[in-house]
């Protein structure tokens, strides 16, 4: 790694270069240190704390090949193929070939988990899976760190904690690097590489409002805004699934935070207000089944007057599996867990949870190849795999790759010219300080006004098309945005790359119509359409974006 | 608001400050006997509880906003 001083910030010049510090950036500096290749890690926060696994997890996902049943790699691709389009299987094939070496990366940083009767290690069965591949995480809240202080160790690998990136550079189509600036000291730091690993994360939050209305009080971590889709968008790279990958789970009332997949393939039931189990309705495997299909019949429960309230009741369970669900599974997934319940007097044993329809993330994935490469050439996806165990693995497969092209890639060379000007455009919100300027709140607040208000669980087409004109309208006020300080300019940043994901998902929507792909109702569309059971990607051409169907593979 | 800083038991190290993703705690080491929240921010905590994992010495508690009690 160099570092070079220039007249507008830092310099750095790596191999590779790992964007975001989450779980998908841990996986893959693990992989990059492993084949020798020299990376920089970059990303808000601290590599201990950012991201979604930084308070916690209580289920890694692992099919592990034994004989107990569905647990073999065949299983387990056949499964994520139908889970999504562009999907390739030999990218599954090497997602389940990273479950061992991660895992055992896991064990060696001290990751508990519930061991089984009579050997091996306990697994329960979750999401209409059909195998048993969720291993149960008991000391979940400090995987994190120990991973961290792991990687902090690791020959080959750089961290730069504090940068917000705020672009990405490509020539000819090929990455080159990206810059950024530090949250504590406002200092512009670029990096140049040979190679990169987005590991920006796919799940975008703060896109809409849970009942509390506070944006940050929300499921995944409310930091990560889209700047996995948005930055790399920006640079030509497809994405696909942003109109049907949109998710969201049942919260405790009132609070962002999951805990949902524990309880739900432990075994609870949830109740609607008139104390009826209703799941059976709308997924044969109740509320074990589809999380879309719980939020979905949920949705229709409360539509037709049955709920709110809505209940997740554990009752029923047995005394071992109830404690062990609150006491070791809810903590291990969110630290705070247990400061909660004691707020509202929560005891799983004797009064069923109340829960709410979460705030609706945003999502999808880069198009990328069996590599996991990107339609940009040296830029690899790293978060196109769900939850924690497709995050790890996923990182850990796109740097796996990455290492070998950039025995051979040439250097990125990044434009002072280029970097002083963005550089001016990314602090002019700190020289504005009008009256009628726009804090982050004031400019980031009509983002989810519309999308609660156009973009729900129910819709129609033209909503959608107003509600595209209206984010337009919002864009033609980010020269007017204000920040007082590097905390105000960095969430500025996040509401950027937030309402550039809003427009693709809503621009994406308006091609899809039908119904029952993704998480929303259409009016005017009610029905599935068979011929649409395809991918439908967008890209950035002559900065307009253009769609085109991915055919389904088999 | 969430987090409550314990001023017998702080030792004023500043982990909770560097380790709160969402750059809403302050210390000032001249001044402060313990952290504290950013009032204008407090909003955006989403009660991770990475300043409490990074306490040595156990002194953060979490009182609950009114919004997620009712
Ligand atoms: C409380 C909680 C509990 C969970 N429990 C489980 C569980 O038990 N099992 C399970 O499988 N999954 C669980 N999940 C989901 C799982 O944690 C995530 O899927 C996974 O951690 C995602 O990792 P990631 O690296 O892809 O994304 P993220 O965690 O979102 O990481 C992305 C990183 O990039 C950084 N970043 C983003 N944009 C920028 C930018 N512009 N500039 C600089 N940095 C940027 C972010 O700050 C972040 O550090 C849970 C999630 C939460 C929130
Ligand atoms: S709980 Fe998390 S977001 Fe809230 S103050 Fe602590 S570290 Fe920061
Ligand atoms: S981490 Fe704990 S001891 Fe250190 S400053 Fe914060 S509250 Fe005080």
């Amino acid at each position: 790694m160099n570092k070079i001083q220039k007249e507008w910030g830092t310099l750095y010049e790596t191999d590779m270069l790992i964007l975001g510090t989450g779980a998908s950036g841990v996986g893959a500096a693990l992989k990059a240190s492993e084949k020798g290749c020299e990376a920089i890690m970059i990303g808000k926060g601290t590599l201990e704390s950012s991201g979604s696994l930084g308070g916690g997890n209580d289920h890694f996902m692992a099919a592990l090949g034994t004989d107990e049943p569905h647990d073999d790699k065949e299983t387990f691709i056949n499964f994520y193929m139908k889970s999504a389009y562009g999907y390739k299987r030999e990218q599954l094939s090497q997602w389940y070939d990273a479950f061992k070496p991660c895992l055992a990366v896991l064990d060696e940083v001290g990751t508990e988990f519930k061991p089984k009767e009579g050997g091996g290690r306990f697994r329960s069965v979750g999401f209409g899976q059909p195998g048993a591949w969720w291993l149960h995480i008991v000391n979940g809240r400090t995987i994190k760190r120990n991973l961290a202080k792991k990687i902090r160790k690791l020959p080959h690998i750089h961290v730069l904690d504090d940068i917000v990136i705020t672009k990405l550079f490509a020539e000819n189509n090929h990455i080159t690097g990206c810059m950024g600036f530090n949250v504590l000291t406002g200092e512009t730091v670029a990096v140049s590489c040979k190679v990169a690993i987005n590991c920006l994360g796919w799940h975008a939050q703060r896109a809409g409002n849970n009942s509390t209305g506070n944006p940050f009080n929300c499921w995944f971590t409310p930091f990560t805004t889209g700047s996995y889709f948005s930055l790399a968008y920006e640079v030509g790279a497809a994405i696909i699934n942003a109109d049907i990958s949109g998710r969201t789970t049942m919260l405790p009332k009132g609070w962002g935070a999951p805990g949902m997949n524990g309880i739900n393939n432990m075994g609870g039931h949830e109740l609607n207000a008139l104390g009826d189990r209703f799941m059976g309705k709308y997924d044969p495997m109740w509320e074990n089944g589809k999380r879309r299909n719980q939020i979905m019949g949920t949705e229709q429960e409360q539509l037709e007057g049955y709920g709110p309230p809505f209940y997740m009741d554990m009752r029923h369970l047995n005394k071992e599996d109830v404690h062990h669900l609150q006491y070791v599974l809810m903590p291990a997934d969110k630290e705070t867990y247990l400061d909660y319940c004691a707020a509202r007097g929560i005891d799983f044993h004797t009064t069923p949870l109340e829960v709410e329809i979460g705030e609706i993330a945003l999502s999808g994935m880069l198009l990328a190849d069996e590599r996991m490469e990107t339609t940009v050439k040296g830029l690899f996806a790293g978060c196109n795999f769900t939850s924690f165990s497709g995050a790890m693995c996923g990182g850990f497969i796109a740097a796996n790759h990455a290492a070998d092209d950039a025995k051979t890639a040439s250097q990125g060379i990044l434009d002072d010219a280029v970097i002083s000007a963005h550089k001016a455009k990314d602090m002019a919100p700190l020289e504005n300080q009008k009256s009628t300027g726009l804090s982050y709140m004031e400019f980031e607040g009509p983002i989810r006004q519309v999308m609660d208000y156009y973009a729900g669980f129910r819709r129609n087409m033209p909503g959608m098309e107003l509600a595209l004109k209206r984010l337009d309208l919002i864009t033609a006020y980010k020269d007017k945005v204000k920040a007082k300080n590097l905390h105000d300019l960095m969430r500025l940043r996040e509401g950027f790359d937030l309402l550039e994901l809003c427009k693709i998902h809503l621009f994406a929507c308006l091609q899809r119509k039908e119904t029952g792909r993704g998480m929303y109702k259409l009016s005017d569309y009610p029905n599935l359409d068979p011929n649409l059971d395809k991918g439908l990607a967008v890209q950035l051409k002559d900065g307009a974006p253009n769609c085109f169907w991915i055919e389904k593979t088999a | 608001m969430p987090p409550v800083f314990n001023s017998e038991k702080c030792v004023r190290c500043g982990k909770c400050v560097k380790d709160c993703p969402a750059y809403i705690l302050a210390l000032d080491k001249k001044t402060d006997k313990t952290p504290h929240i950013i009032e204008e921010y407090k909003f955006e905590c989403w009660h991770c509880g990475n300043c409490r994992i990074s306490c040595p010495s156990d002194a953060i508690s979490f009182e609950f906003p009114l919004y997620t009690l009712v």
